[in-house]
C-alpha cells in the first residue's frame, strides 16, 4: 500500500497523481469539513479551495504529506471564517447501504424512526474534535492511524475521542430518550 | 482502572479487533445492545450520496491558468518520468512488448482508471482484471482493446470501439458500459447509450439500462444490477440476483484470497453490497444470510453448510 519514503515520490504536480487524490480524497475531505461546519454547501467551497491550493503549491507538497496538507488547509479556512454557528447536523442513508442490514439488526432498544434524529442531535452537540473524529472513522471508514496522520494528531488521542465520542453519545441518548417520552 | 480498560475495548472493539461476545462480556449487555445501535446507525450515514463533491475541473480552473500551464510544460519535458512514478502511484502494471502492445492491470482488490489512446474514453479496470491494446490500432475510425476480466468504460463519441473478451465481444458508439466475463460466463451491462454484443452464438444490441448475460442458447435479458455507475468504482461491490459463484469470484479478486466452495450449493443466489476493504464485514454480508460457515486461513477460505 504505501510506498516508503526512500522511493522516489510521485510528483504531485502530475495530473494523474493530483486527479487520484482527488478522487480518494475529495469525498471525506467534504465530510471532515461537513462535521465542522454542518453547512454542505460550504464544506464543499471550503474543501474545493482546500484543493485548488495544493494544485498551487503541487511543487512544495510532496506526496505523503498531500493529504495532510489538504486537512491542514481545510482546517485552516474554516477557521478564518468568521461565522461559526451552532452545529446542526443532517444525514442520509448510504446509496450502498442495504435496508434489510439494519433491519435486520436485532437488539432495537431505541425504536428506529426517532432514532436517526436523537442521534444526529447528540451528534450535533458532541465536543468538536470528539464529533469529526468519530465520524470520519465511521462514516468514512478511515483507520486511526490514517486520522492521526491526516489531522496530525497523536494516535492515543484519537483513541480517546473515539471512544469519549462513543460513551458521551449513549449517556445523551439515554437522557434525550427519558426526556422525549 | 475499570475506566480505561473500558476504553481500551471500545476501541478495539470498534476497530474490529475484539469479538462482539468479549467487548458484550467487558461491557455487559444493555450498555453492549446500546453502543451497537449507534454504530451501526451512524455507519449507514453520509451526508450526502451525490451533491456537492468538489469538482475536479473546476478546482483546477479556480487555480489560474498560469499555473495549469506550467504544469502542462513541465508534464511536457518530463513525460516518461512523470510516467514511471505514476504508475507506482496506481500500481498499474503496464508492459510494452516488441509489437507495440500495451498491457494495463489492475491489482488485486484495486480499481484502476485509465484513460485510453483516444484520449477521451475512460476505462475503469476491476480488481485483478486486465486490459491490452496495440497504440497503432487506435485510429479515427477504429479503437479496439482485449478485455480480461471486468471494466466500465465510458466511451467518447468518435469510431468504432470493440472489446474483445475471450467468448464475446462488445461493440459501441459512444456509451457508458460495463463488461465482464466470469468462469466463461459473459456479463454485459449497458448505462448509456448503445451497445452491440456479439457472440459466436448470435448478436443483440442493447441500449441504456438494459443487461444481457451469455446463456448455452445466446445473450439473454437480465435484471439491471445497478444504476448510474457500477458501484465497484466507488469501492463497493453490488449484485442483484447474482449467481454465488460470481459473488465468490468477486470476493476473490477484491480481496486477493482463494475460496474453497466444494461443501457448498453454489446454485443460489445472492442479492445485496459489500466493501471491497473490509473482508470481515463483507464474509459476513455474503455468508451468514445463506447460512453458510467459513474458516480462514491465511489467503484461503474454506466455505461450508
Amino acid at each position: 500500500m504505501n510506498t516508503t519514503s526512500d522511493h522516489q515520490q510521485p510528483s504531485v504536480c502530475e495530473e494523474r497523481v493530483f486527479d487520484a487524490i482527488h478522487q480518494e480524497q475529495a469525498v471525506p475531505l467534504r465530510n471532515f469539513l461537513y462535521y465542522k461546519t454542518g453547512d454542505l454547501e460550504r464544506a464543499c467551497d471550503l474543501a474545493q479551495e482546500a484543493f485548488a491550493r495544493l494544485w498551487v503549491n503541487c511543487a512544495q507538497v510532496i506526496f505523503d504529506k498531500a493529504k495532510s496538507f489538504l486537512f491542514t488547509t481545510a482546517n485552516r479556512l474554516f477557521l478564518d471564517e468568521v461565522d461559526h454557528a451552532k452545529v446542526v447536523l443532517k444525514f442520509q442513508r448510504r446509496n450502498d447501504y442495504q435496508e434489510e442490514q439494519i433491519q435486520t439488526n436485532p437488539e432495537f432498544l431505541y425504536r428506529q424512526e426517532e432514532f436517526k434524529g436523537i442521534l444526529e442531535e447528540a451528534i450535533s452537540s458532541l465536543p468538536e474534535k470528539q464529533r469529526v473524529v468519530f465520524l470520519l472513522s465511521r462514516i468514512d471508514r478511515m483507520s486511526y492511524t490514517e486520522i492521526a496522520e491526516h489531522l496530525d494528531l497523536n494516535i492515543k488521542t484519537v483513541e480517546k475521542h473515539v471512544s469519549s465520542a462513543l460513551k458521551r453519545l449513549r449517556d445523551m441518548l439515554d437522557e434525550l430518550q427519558h426526556t422525549k417520552i | 482502572m475499570a475506566a480505561s480498560e473500558q476504553d481500551i475495548a471500545i476501541n478495539q472493539w470498534l476497530e474490529g479487533k475484539l469479538p462482539d461476545e468479549e467487548f458484550l462480556a467487558i461491557v455487559g449487555s444493555e450498555t453492549y445492545q446500546k453502543y451497537r445501535q449507534i454504530v451501526a446507525e451512524v455507519d449507514s450515514w453520509t451526508p450526502s450520496n451525490e451533491d456537492y463533491i468538489p469538482d475536479l475541473k473546476a478546482i483546477k480552473e479556480a487555480s489560474g491558468k498560469k499555473e495549469a500551464k506550467e504544469v502542462a510544460m513541465w508534464q511536457r519535458t518530463r513525460m516518461l518520468v512523470a510516467a514511471t512514478v505514476t504508475l507506482l502511484l496506481v500500481a498499474v502494471m503496464v508492459l510494452w512488448n516488441f509489437d507495440d502492445r500495451v498491457e494495463v492491470s489492475a491489482g488485486m482488490g484495486k480499481v484502476e482508471k485509465i484513460t485510453l489512446p483516444d484520449g477521451a474514453s475512460t476505462l475503469y479496470l476491476s480488481a485483478g482484471s486486465s486490459a491490452s491494446w496495440n497504440e497503432v490500432d487506435w485510429t479515427p475510425d477504429k479503437r479496439e482493446l482485449e478485455l480480461d476480466g471486468k471494466g466500465y468504460f465510458e466511451v467518447a463519441k468518435g469510431g468504432t470501439f470493440l472489446v474483445n473478451g475471450a467468448n464475446a465481444s462488445i461493440m459501441v458508439l459512444g456509451t457508458k458500459f460495463e463488461f465482464q466475463e466470469y468462469f466463461g460466463i459473459a456479463e454485459i451491462v449497458c448505462f448509456e447509450g448503445k451497445v452491440q454484443a456479439i457472440s459466436k452464438l448470435d448478436t443483440t444490441i442493447l441500449v441504456g439500462g438494459e443487461a444481457r448475460l451469455l446463456e448455452e442458447e445466446g445473450w439473454a435479458s437480465i435484471e439491471m444490477p445497478e444504476q448510474g455507475q457500477p458501484t465497484w468504482i466507488q469501492g463497493l461491490s453490488t449484485f442483484k440476483n447474482a449467481p454465488l459463484i460470481k459473488v465468490i469470484r468477486t470476493l476473490e479478486q477484491e480481496y486477493d484470497i482463494q475460496i474453497n466452495y466444494d461443501g457448498v450449493n453454489i446454485k443460489r443466489q445472492f442479492t445485496g453490497s459489500f466493501p471491497n476493504d473490509d473482508l470481515k464485514l463483507a464474509l459476513k454480508i455474503v455468508f451468514t444470510p445463506l447460512q453458510i460457515s467459513y474458516s480462514q486461513e491465511g489467503k484461503k477460505l474454506v466455505l461450508s453448510e
